[in-house]
């Protein structure tokens, strides 16, 4: 009797139930437990003077701090707040990733459509695509400079190889059949591409997105730590030099929650996405 | 409304002197294969003999290394013109609702969207689905999937229609549902049929004609059958199960000539060693 009452609500779950299921009944709490026990035995260990305040300064300094609402740094025309660095960051990103998925989609269908192309694009994705995405911010600084486009620049590198590969892994993959009587129904190029291929290749494409996320994440962080002028690396270098180590635990701890917060709305998205074209 | 009129005839087909070749080791052949229009042929035969093949090439999706296919003489130089594919899976979009799925070559010829789904609905009547019409392929069954795909394949009123094994994944019932479709859709149609089967039931329940093929040396047709058996078929009846029992033979003398040897190549090996 137990089992068939249990797999009958679970199938009754809609997805946002489901989710809301995972995150709040289980692993939420363990989320929360855990960060507790951190912040209780950080705070404990400031306390009892194991750790130097000064440079560990304890939760109930931070916290308060963090939530304090006008974080700032630095002055005049190289001050910068929590809530500006975090969104130009995001917004380097954002752009890095779209334009990388912009191309990266371009050189697929050449590659799909035109099979000569694939001998001369392959070769070069493949040798991009293993170059760790930091090893673009040296070149980058003294090519392009330390503003935003830079940036920008940084993350595109950082995807552009790996995303190209998993499109067109991925569209190698479709099942033959689909194509075939796709192709047999009369399909026309740009409907075949619309209607066909792209639902066919959106699962793994999330997941490539979801990879590459990280990847895009860490390079700019590390360019802006490296030499950038703004944005959220930036900001914690900065602090670090103004030896305000409450800003550089702020900071750290916004890296953490912010790529936390994005991959978990990918992996929704996903879910949505894998719902519709299964 | 519809410019191509449903009671269009069937295509021809004819295969002559064709060589398709794989590697040294691997090739299938078809001399001479006519196919008249309207006809139901079978091509029946162990798998790896050459089935989907020759059926690939009948599509002009795939071209002979020597001789050629004709469609109503003229030979195939590209994708067969009014022709429908149905495989044993993947056949719908699993993406697509019933009603897209249908609507979909609807909707490639350039009619609009609600017209091309309320088209669709029509046709999902006719296999008895247009209460599935908002269900996506993953919620129906096997049976239900392959219906929709004849479905699909009526609202496209090809000449010729090419299926390879397209029940072979289905259970033994709903087996001789979807024959009984397929034959409601042959005769309402008057299509050209060509359709694979391993399953020599299958074959003597539908075919006029069964192109049996045997795989040694090479992949090739090794006799062709007209069946002449009356309408609707009846496995019970004293002359289809002679029929059954002929070709009966035949697959079992040809698996054993197919398996056996490699076997006893292997054998033969393990005692040199
Ligand atoms: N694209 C291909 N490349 C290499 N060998 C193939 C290819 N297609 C078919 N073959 C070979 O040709 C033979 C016939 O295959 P096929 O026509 O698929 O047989 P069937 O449909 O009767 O099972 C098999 O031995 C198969 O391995
Ligand atoms: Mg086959």
């Amino acid at each position: 009797m137990k089992p068939h009452v249990s797999e009958k609500s679970g199938h009754q779950l809609t997805l946002t139930g489901r989710v809301s299921q995972l995150l709040f009944k289980s692993n939420f709490l363990w989320f929360c437990l855990a960060w507790l026990l951190i912040i209780l035995s950080w705070e404990l260990g400031s306390w009892l003077e194991w750790l130097n305040p000064q440079i560990l300064p304890p939760p109930s300094e931070t916290i308060p701090y963090a939530f304090s609402g006008n974080i700032t740094i630095g002055f005049g025309q190289q001050k910068t707040g929590l809530f500006e660095s975090t969104t130009i960051t995001l917004g380097r990103v954002g752009a890095g990733m779209l334009i990388g998925l912009l191309v990266s989609s371009c050189l697929a269908i050449m590659v799909i459509e035109l099979p000569i192309l694939r001998r001369l694009i392959l070769p070069l994705v493949q040798s991009l695509a293993p170059i760790a995405p930091v090893a673009w911010i040296p070149f980058t600084i003294v090519v392009i400079g330390i503003g935003g486009p830079a940036a920008v620049f940084i993350v595109f590198m950082a995807v552009l190889g790996t995303m190209t590969l998993s499109l067109i892994a991925a569209l190698d993959s479709i099942p033959d059949e689909y194509l075939k009587i796709a192709h047999n129904l009369g399909t026309s190029r740009i409907r075949m591409w619309w209607y066909i291929r792209l639902p066919a290749i959106i699962p793994s494409t999330m997941t490539a997105i979801r990879m590459s996320f990280f990847g895009a994440w860490m390079a700019v962080l590390a360019g802006e730590m490296a030499g950038l002028n703004s944005g959220l690396g930036y900001m914690i270098i900065m602090a670090q030099q103004m030896y305000n180590m409450k800003l550089v635990m702020v900071g750290i701890l916004a890296i953490g929650f912010i790529g936390f917060a994005i991959d978990r709305l990918l992996l929704l998205i996903n879910a949505r996405l894998l719902q519709w074209v299964q | 409304m519809n410019t191509i009129p449903s009671s269009s005839s069937g295509a021809r087909l004819e295969f002559s002197n064709i060589r398709k070749s794989f590697s040294d080791t691997v090739s299938v052949e078809a001399d001479r294969l006519i196919i008249e229009p309207g006809s139901l042929t079978v091509l029946l035969g162990r798998s790896g003999c050459g089935k989907t093949t020759l059926l690939n090439l009948a599509a002009g999706l795939d071209f002979p290394d020597q001789g050629n296919v004709s469609y109503d003489n003229q030979v195939l130089q590209g994708p067969a013109p009014s022709t429908a594919l149905i495989f044993q899976t993947h056949n719908l979009f699993p993406w697509m609702t019933a009603e897209e799925n249908v609507a979909f070559p609807l909707r490639n010829q350039g009619m609009v969207r609600v017209e091309a789904l309320e088209h669709a609905k029509q046709y999902l009547k006719q296999v008895g689905l247009e209460s599935f019409a908002g269900h996506k392929p993953s919620q129906l069954s096997g049976g239900m999937r392959q219906r929709i795909t004849l479905a699909r394949t009526i609202a496209t009123k090809p000449r010729l229609l090419l299926l390879d094994e397209p029940f072979s994944a289905l259970d033994m019932q709903t087996r001789r549902m979807m024959q009984r479709y397929l034959l409601r859709v042959w005769s309402d149609s008057a299509a050209t049929i060509l359709m694979i089967t391993h399953d020599l039931h299958e074959a003597l329940m539908l075919a006029d004609r069964i192109a049996l093929m045997a795989s040694s040396p090479n992949g090739h047709i090794a006799e062709i059958l007209d069946i002449e058996l009356d309408r609707p078929r009846n496995p019970e009846n004293q002359s289809f199960r002679v029929i059954q029992q002929q070709l009966d033979r035949f697959l079992e003398h040809e698996t054993l000539l197919a398996e056996h040897a490699p076997i006893l190549e292997a054998t033969d090996q393990t005692n040199h060693l």
